[in-house]
């Protein structure tokens, strides 16, 4: 652990003298909101991070989509492959130096604190089906009939902007061709399951509608904004490209406008530099990171950073900004095109890895993904599956920076998030897409179940998941997350402790009774730490560290792995 | 600091993914391209690298005329070393009659063309001569699969033939050579053409066979057209490709056998150089410079072994060959031919285009050789 702390260190002040030499000086300092949270002392047991004070409003961000696929998928691969120090520490990893630094947004107690990122919902306390099933703004669905405000332009997907009859602004997204409910469905599902999760979503529907229900606003028809007319021509146009069903209804995915002024897209990899809320890189922040985890569970293969969206609001006197995720269309079995591609999910889109064991091999070496059987046969599915997915070598499509840095106890929080959804939950948030095809909502249930369990099983196969400690009675309870859900028999722990005072020892818990006896004694101030380990497992202990404070002992600090 | 310029090319390369973006229509280009024939005019950079005509720069413009079934394209490059081609190829009842026709004309000069010799002799100097050529061909096909087709040609080429600019520091042909050894050594000629052509092929995948044969073959009869020069001659290629899947569709065994010649009437003028097979472009001799060897017979025999490496795209290769130009039929033999080993990578840049990197060692060393426009 020294030696891990040394090392970081050493690479810190070499990084910062570095950057110092280099960077250019920012022109914000004389911010004083931004001083002024900087001098905030911030208490690392909080479970609120206080991100969400007034600040003004931060410059339009309008990141190009090809420039960022060129870098995500090329540029920092190549430029990872050759990143000395990075080889050079996996090379001292056997002597305990980490690679990569902890995440800096973790409290105390391990968990990562409420912010404009994340809300601690369902591994804290349990959402309630109903509200899984509604999603995250309640019960709000398109009312007919809808004028559309402007055409999408980017992506592969056809799609509107419209308002509907209660003056509700929506996107909406069509489904491909011969794949009703594929796109949308896993969007619908998807996002119900992250926002239930803990973060911040937009507000999907999946949504059916008759051309006869669409108007076309007078502004576009004319040619707004310099762009070309719009006419009933050219929305028939739009509409062959879109899933429709024997009664001629279209199929879709619509998504409520968000509250706030939309700000761009957030960055995977560095922070908001003009928002002084932002003050971790969001490649070092818990619930970046562990997002890999949730995501692999809900195979969402097209992550990007214009696949997200900053907000700020509600106004300028009191505005900050908000951090969403969108568009998680391409997940589960789907893809724009309808049924997601094999590959997706198992290998980035330029897999050096895959590439050099193809070569290697002769191309003789069968990917996990020709293996899987993917194919469901059903169109409202596509290509999904539980048997071969492995949690730890899940692949979005492109090159995540937050993932890149995940650790093994932020995967182990990611997993303990998968790990809370019942199968109610599950269902219900498949229930919220009215799959018209049956065979759709039993397996796209199954699957997630079956997933949510494999994910689980890795990561607390490498992390101990003891978790939730308190003090009663005089004893260190806790949780075994593995025993409660059901995925392993009654277990032993190995625990040492170690008291400020020298004394050391061994105890022993059973999963039965998970508690540790603490001494009666003790003066007030004095601290003891334990780690807590599972017997005839190589998953790495958790280690809680107490104090004697008012007569009782209190549980300062909890950490994995 | 050493990665800078590393840094500052991958800056760039994002900077030109983005300009790139915000000049063009992003829902054509993330959209997947509906098969068929394009249906409006589009202009597109085209890139060339040839280690005798250089590094090329141009423009490709291609479309409709009136009509879909009716298609034009453009082809236009210089390079630095000053080569230039334009090439102008239209087709009309391409995929949708049985009966079509189609036109080429070319204008292709190049003051640097290489030049060895006659024959199949490795260790001859290179030299280099002007060549400049205006063609033209024009052609009825009957069959709607591009792939089974008989067409019948005639065509027209005028060639004209000078020193050489000698930029590259590689001697002329005029100095080195004798004309009495070389026909037509600084000497233009006018030929017309007539004769037919045809292919047959039965693969799993037109664009990325893996199973299959393919046949191509044409013979024409040359004259001299409103020139001095007294030229007869026949020629013809014939070409058979094969592919053999290993187990599975991804990893293919590729042969190809190549075999073409030229054969003067008798009482005709010797045959211009600048006329016979020559190891260039689909007939180059992997592991030497292309235009090494010309002949009156070509021969080349070509095995590789492919798999995929990333996505449906890109294949490593591992190939060997064999291959030699004589005077004869009865001169080629097996043991006179030129080997070469070597391996690569071939990218499937678009139903109509390959490109193929090729490194190769023969007798006489190694080469790199990349080429945009692989048929193979």
């Amino acid at each position: 652990m020294r030696l891990r702390r040394a090392s970081w260190a050493l690479t810190t002040v070499l990084l910062a003298a570095a950057l110092t030499l280099l960077a250019p000086r920012s022109a914000r300092s004389d911010n004083d909101v931004e001083e002024r949270l900087e001098h905030q002392p911030i208490n690392p047991s909080t479970w609120t991070d206080h991100d969400g004070q007034p600040t003004p409003k931060p410059k339009k961000r309008d990141p190009g989509h090809l420039g960022h696929l060129a870098r995500e998928s090329l540029i920092e691969p190549i430029n990872h492959l050759f990143d000395i120090p990075d080889k050079l520490m996996w090379l001292a990893e056997p002597l305990g130096v980490q690679k990569v630094p902890d995440a800096a947004n973790v409290n105390e107690f391990d968990e990562v604190p409420n912010s404009t990122w994340f809300t601690n919902r369902n591994h804290v306390r349990s959402v309630p089906p109903h509200d899984v099933l509604v999603g995250p703004f309640g019960s709000v669905r398109p009312t007919p009939p809808y004028t559309i405000k402007s055409v999408k332009k980017g992506g592969f997907n056809p799609g509107f902007n419209i308002k509907d009859a209660a003056g509700k602004r929506w996107v909406v997204k069509l489904d491909a061709p011969g794949y009703p409910q594929a796109s949308s469905g896993a969007g619908v599902v998807s996002s119900r399951l992250v926002w239930t999760a803990g973060y911040n979503v937009s507000h999907d529907e999946a949504f059916t509608f008759h051309k006869d229900e669409l108007k076309i606003d007078e502004d576009l028809v004319k040619g707004k904004d310099g762009d070309k007319p719009f006419r009933q021509a050219d929305l028939d146009k739009l509409l062959e490209r879109g899933a429709r069903s024997g009664d001629d209804r279209y199929y879709g995915i619509a998504s409520l406008f968000l509250p706030g002024t939309p700000i761009g897209p957030f960055s995977f990899r560095g922070k908001g530099e003009d928002d002084p809320n932002d003050r971790f890189g969001h490649k070092n922040r818990r619930e970046l990171r562990g997002l890999y985890v949730v995501y692999s569970w809900i195979n969402n293969w097209d992550i990007k950073d214009n696949q997200s969206l900053d907000t700020y609001g509600p106004d300028s006197a009191t505005g900050h900004v908000s951090h969403y995720l969108l568009d998680m269309n391409g997940s589960l079995g789907a893809a724009a095109e309808g049924a997601k591609p094999l590959r997706y999910g198992y290998e980035q889109r330029i897999d050096t890895g895959w590439i050099v064991r193809r070569f290697v091999t002769l191309g003789f070496i069968v990917e996990p993904w020709r293996k899987a059987r993917q194919k469901t046969g059903i169109p409202s599915v596509g290509n999904l599956e539980a048997e071969y997915f492995q949690p730890g070598h899940w692949a979005p499509l492109q090159y995540v920076e937050s993932f890149r840095r995940m650790t093994g106890p932020d995967a182990y929080w990611g997993a303990k998030v998968v790990a809370s959804f019942s199968d109610d939950q599950i269902a219900a948030a498949v229930d919220a897409v009215h799959y018209e095809d049956p065979r759709a909502r039993a397996y796209i249930r199954q699957v997630l179940i079956e997933r949510r369990d494999k994910v689980a099983r890795y990561w607390f196969d490498r992390i101990a998941p003891l978790d939730f400690f308190y003090v009663e009675d005089g004893a260190l309870r806790f949780h075994d997350l593995a025993v409660d859900l059901g995925l392993t028999q009654e277990r032993t722990y190995r625990i040492h402790s170690e008291s400020d005072d020298g004394r050391a020892q061994w105890l022993k818990a059973s999963s039965r009774d998970p508690e540790v006896r603490l001494s009666d004694g003790g003066r007030e101030g004095s601290r003891v730490s334990l780690e807590l380990s599972i017997a005839g497992t190589h998953a790495k202990a958790a280690h809680v560290d107490l104090v004697r404070r008012g007569g009782a002992w209190v549980v300062t600090r909890v950490r994995h792995g | 600091m050493a990665f800078l310029p590393f840094r500052l090319l991958a800056r760039g390369f994002e900077a030109g993914a983005n300009y790139a973006e915000s000049h063009m229509n992003l829902q054509d280009f993330e959209n997947k391209k509906p098969s068929g024939p394009p249906t409006r005019v589009s202009v597109g950079p085209r890139f060339g690298l040839g280690g005798s005509e250089g590094i090329g720069l141009g423009a490709t413009v291609k479309g409709p005329i009136f009509d879909p079934k009716n298609q034009f394209r453009l082809d236009a490059m210089w390079t630095h070393l000053d080569s230039r081609r334009v090439r102008l190829r239209t087709l009309f009842g391409e995929g949708s009659s049985f009966i079509g026709v189609g036109a080429e004309g070319v204008y292709d000069y190049r003051p640097n063309r290489r030049f060895y010799g006659i024959g199949n002799d490795v260790g001859a100097a290179r030299t280099i001569f002007l060549q400049q050529e205006i063609r033209g061909d024009g052609w009825v096909f009957f069959g709607r699969d591009s792939t089974r087709r008989v067409r019948a040609i005639v065509g027209i080429s005028d060639a004209y033939i000078d020193r050489g600019y000698n930029g590259s520091g590689a001697h002329r042909a005029v100095e080195t050579f004798d004309p009495a050894e070389v026909p037509f050594l600084t000497r233009g000629s006018r030929v017309k053409s007539y004769g037919a052509g045809g292919q047959f092929a039965v693969l799993n995948d037109v664009h990325q066979p893996s199973r299959g044969i393919h046949f191509l073959g044409e013979a024409r009869h040359v004259t001299s057209a409103d020139d001095d020069s007294d030229l007869r001659f026949d020629s013809w290629r014939a070409e058979t490709r094969g592919y053999v899947p290993v187990f599975s569709p991804r990893r293919v065994i590729a042969l190809r056998g190549v075999l073409q010649g030229v054969d003067p009437e008798a009482g005709s003028e010797a045959i211009p150089f600048y006329r016979l097979p020559v190891a260039v472009k689909q007939n180059r001799f992997s592991g030497y410079s292309g235009d090494r060897f010309r002949d009156r017979r070509l021969a080349l025999l070509h095995a590789e072994y492919r798999w995929l490496i990333w996505a449906s795209r890109m294949y490593a290769f591992a190939m060997a060959q064999r291959a030699q130009v004589a005077p004869t039929n009865h001169a080629l033999r097996w043991a006179d031919m030129h080997e070469a080993y070597g391996g690569g990578l071939r990218y499937h840049i678009s139903d109509s285009q390959n490109a193929r990197l090729e490194v190769a060692k023969g007798s006489r060393g190694m080469t790199i050789d990349l080429e945009l426009d692989a048929e193979f």
